[in-house]
C-alpha cells in the first residue's frame, strides 16, 4: 500500500515540480527541489487530495517537514 | 507647473528607529527577538550589539558601507542593529542568493567590509571579518557612540524584475521621518508582538525589525525552512502577532486553510508592495476578525512606505477601483504631483497620471547609475526640486486618496487606443477567480497583440472569451487565452510578466 502511495505521490512531484526523473524518498524535504515554492506546494497539496480523495487540514499540511510525514498522512487515510 | 500638494505636520521626534537603542535600556529584562526556537531579551541583543560594535573599532573599520551576509537568524538581527549603531550603511547579501547576484551587488555598492558569521572566501576582493557569537564578555556600559557618521543607513537592490537591479541608497533621515510617520500614526507599544516575514533585502524588513524594537516590543522571526506562506499564516497564530505587513499575495496563497482558522490576536494588518484587492482583504479579515487591515504603498525609492489607506475606518465603505483597495494620502511633509505623457501636471480629480514624490523620503537617485527617466526636475521659486517618478499610474479622487490604476509601462496603444492591462485583468479575475497577467507581444507582422495568460478553471478559453466580449470593446479582447497550471513569479511573489513574454 505504502509503495503504491509513493509511487502516485512521486508522479505528482514530477509533475508539479516539473522534473522528470524526480525520486522521491521519505526524507525529501521542500529545501531539496528547486521549484518547491508557496505556489506549487498549494498546487502539490491539492493534486494529492484530488489523487486520494481527501482534504488535509492546516495543522497536518505544516506539520509536514519532509515527503515521509505526508505519505504517511494519506496512508493513513487511506486505511 | 503647479504647485504641488503637500501637507506639512510635525511629527513626534519623541520616537525613530534610532531610539531602539536608547530605548532599550528600558526593557532590559523584556523579550526583543524571537529567532530559531529562542527567546532574546534586550539585555542580549544589547550584549551582542555592543560586542560587534567593540569588534569593529579594534579592527579600526572606517568603512561607511558594510555588506551583512544575512538569514533569519538572531546573528542577523544584532548584526544589522551593530552596523547602523556604528553608524554604518548596511548592505543586505541574502546568504542563499546566487553567487552571480552576490558578486554583482559587493561590485556596484562597494563596501568596505563583508561581515559574516562563517568563514570568509579567499576569493572575496573586499576585506571579511567573520563574527562569532562565542564567550560574549559582559559590559558594563551599552552605549556607544557612532564611529562613522554617514547619512545613509542602508543599500537595498531592487529585485530584478526590471533588468539589471539597482542600488536604493535609503538614508537615515528619510528612515527617521518614516518612523515618526509610524509612531505618530499606529498605537505600538511594548506588548506588541511583530511579525518579520521579509527577506532583508525587501525594504518592509526595516519596518518588521525596527518598529518593534523602538517600542521595547518583541520581533518574531520565521523559521529557516517550511514553505514561506504556510510558516508566515502559521507563526501569526501560534505566536498570537499583533502587528505585521505582509504582501497581499499571502492571501490568494493561504485562501484554502484562511476559513478552517482563527487569529484574534492580530490587531494591526497592514498589505503594502503589491495591488490589494477588497475580495481578498475581506477574506483575510474573515479570519483575523480583531485586525484593522491598512493599504500602504511606498516603492523602495520612497522609503519604506509613503502612503496609506485605513479600510472601512469608521464604517465608510472601502474606496477602490477596479477592486483594487485605495493607496490612501500621501504622508505629511512630502509633495507629489501626477503628470501625462507629456510630463506636465495633471490637475483635475479622477483623472489618470503617474505619481512623482518629492521629499525626505523620496531618494534623489540611485548608487553608481543615473537613471534620467525615473527623476523629474521641477523648478519652482527659482528652487530646483527632484520629484521621484514611480511609474504608478494613479488617480486622486474627491476624498483626496489614490487610487491604483496600474503601471505606466501597462499602459500600452492597441490598434490606436489606450489600453491599461490591469482593466483586462480585472476582468479576467472577476471571472475565473484567480491571479492572472496580460502581456504584450509582436507578432510576426510586427503588429501588437494582447496575450492573456490564466489559471486552468472551469472557465474554457471560448467562454472566457465570449462572456470578456459582453464587458470590453474588441481592441481589448486578447488575441490569445493560456491557460496555465501556475504562473511564473519574481522573487518578490509577484507574477514575472517578464517571463511570460519570452514564452
Amino acid at each position: 500500500m505504502r509503495d503504491q502511495i509513493t509511487q502516485k505521490i512521486e508522479a505528482i512531484f514530477r509533475a508539479v515540480f516539473d522534473v522528470e526523473d524526480l525520486v522521491i524518498n521519505n526524507d525529501l524535504t521542500a529545501e531539496e527541489v528547486e521549484l518547491w515554492d508557496s505556489l506549487s506546494h498549494m498546487e502539490m497539496i491539492t493534486t494529492v487530495e484530488e489523487a486520494f480523495d481527501i482534504v488535509i487540514p492546516f495543522d497536518k499540511v505544516i506539520a509536514f517537514k519532509t515527503v515521509g510525514d505526508l505519505i504517511d498522512h494519506v496512508l493513513q487515510t487511506q486505511n | 507647473m503647479d504647485q504641488p500638494k503637500c501637507v506639512k505636520k510635525t511629527l513626534s521626534t519623541r520616537r525613530s528607529y534610532r531610539h531602539v537603542f536608547a530605548k532599550a535600556d528600558e526593557y532590559l529584562e523584556r523579550n526583543a527577538v524571537y529567532a530559531e526556537g529562542n527567546y532574546y531579551s534586550y539585555r542580549t541583543l544589547n550584549r551582542h550589539i555592543k560586542y560587534i560594535c567593540e569588534t569593529l573599532k579594534s579592527n579600526d573599520v572606517r568603512a561607511k558601507r558594510i555588506a551583512i551576509v544575512c538569514s533569519d537568524d538572531f546573528w542577523t538581527v544584532a548584526t544589522i542593529c551593530a552596523v547602523l549603531k556604528y553608524g554604518a550603511a548596511y548592505i543586505p547579501i541574502l546568504k542563499e542568493s546566487p553567487e552571480e547576484r552576490k558578486n554583482y551587488i559587493i561590485k556596484d555598492a562597494r563596501p568596505g567590509l563583508i561581515l559574516s558569521p562563517d568563514s570568509a572566501s579567499d576569493s572575496s576582493p573586499i576585506p571579511s571579518l567573520q563574527i562569532q557569537f562565542e564567550n560574549i564578555p559582559e559590559f558594563k556600559d551599552v552605549e556607544i557612540a557612532p564611529s562613522v557618521d554617514h547619512s545613509e543607513a542602508c543599500i537595498l537592490y531592487t529585485s530584478g524584475s526590471t533588468g539589471t537591479p539597482k542600488g536604493v541608497p535609503m538614508t537615515k533621515a528619510g528612515i527617521d521621518h518614516c518612523f515618526e510617520w509610524l509612531f505618530d500614526y499606529f498605537d505600538f507599544n511594548e506588548n506588541d508582538r511583530f511579525l518579520q516575514p521579509f527577506r532583508w533585502t525587501f525594504d518592509i524588513s526595516i519596518f518588521s525589525l525596527l518598529a518593534p524594537l523602538s517600542v521595547g516590543a518583541c520581533c518574531y522571526l520565521l523559521p529557516q525552512k517550511g514553505v514561506r506562506s504556510l510558516i508566515i499564516l502559521d507563526s501569526l497564530i501560534k505566536h498570537r502577532i499583533t502587528v505585521v505587513c505582509l504582501v497581499p499575495s499571502i492571501i490568494s496563497l493561504t485562501q484554502k486553510y484562511l476559513p478552517s482558522l482563527e487569529g484574534n490576536a492580530l490587531r494591526i494588518s497592514i498589505f503594502g508592495g503589491e495591488a490589494l484587492y477588497i475580495d481578498m482583504a475581506e477574506l483575510w479579515k474573515k479570519t483575523f476578525q480583531n485586525a484593522t487591515v491598512f493599504n500602504i504603498y511606498g516603492p523602495s525609492e520612497t522609503t519604506i512606505f509613503i502612503s496609506c489607506y485605513e479600510l472601512n475606518k469608521q464604517n465608510s465603505p472601502i474606496e477602490s477601483c477596479n477592486n483594487i483597495i485605495s493607496l490612501g494620502r500621501v504622508i505629511p511633509n512630502h509633495n507629489f504631483i501626477l503628470i501625462d505623457d507629456q510630463k506636465e501636471t495633471i490637475q483635475d480629480k479622477m483623472t489618470t497620471g503617474e505619481l512623482c514624490i518629492n521629499g525626505p523620503q523620496a531618494i534623489p537617485n540611485y548608487i553608481n547609475h543615473i537613471h534620467k527617466d525615473r527623476f523629474l526636475e521641477v523648478v519652482r521659486e527659482g528652487n530646483k526640486e527632484i520629484f521621484f517618478r514611480t511609474g504608478d499610474l494613479v488617480q486622486l479622487n474627491d476624498n483626496d486618496n489614490l487610487l491604483f490604476i496600474g503601471r505606466n509601462d501597462e499602459q500600452v496603444q492597441i490598434q490606436g487606443h489606450r489600453v491599461e492591462l490591469k482593466e483586462i485583468e480585472f476582468h479576467i479575475k472577476k471571472r475565473t477567480g484567480s491571479e492572472n497577467a496580460v502581456v504584450v507581444k509582436e507578432n510576426k507582422a510586427g503588429e501588437k497583440v494582447l496575450i492573456a495568460y490564466a489559471i486552468k478553471s472551469h472557465w474554457s478559453e471560448k467562454r472566457l472569451r465570449r462572456d470578456l466580449q459582453e464587458h470590453l470593446p474588441p481592441y481589448m479582447i486578447p488575441r490569445q487565452f493560456v491557460l496555465m497550471d501556475v504562473l511564473p513569479r519574481n522573487t518578490n511573489g509577484k507574477v514575472d510578466k517578464k517571463t511570460l513574454k519570452e514564452l
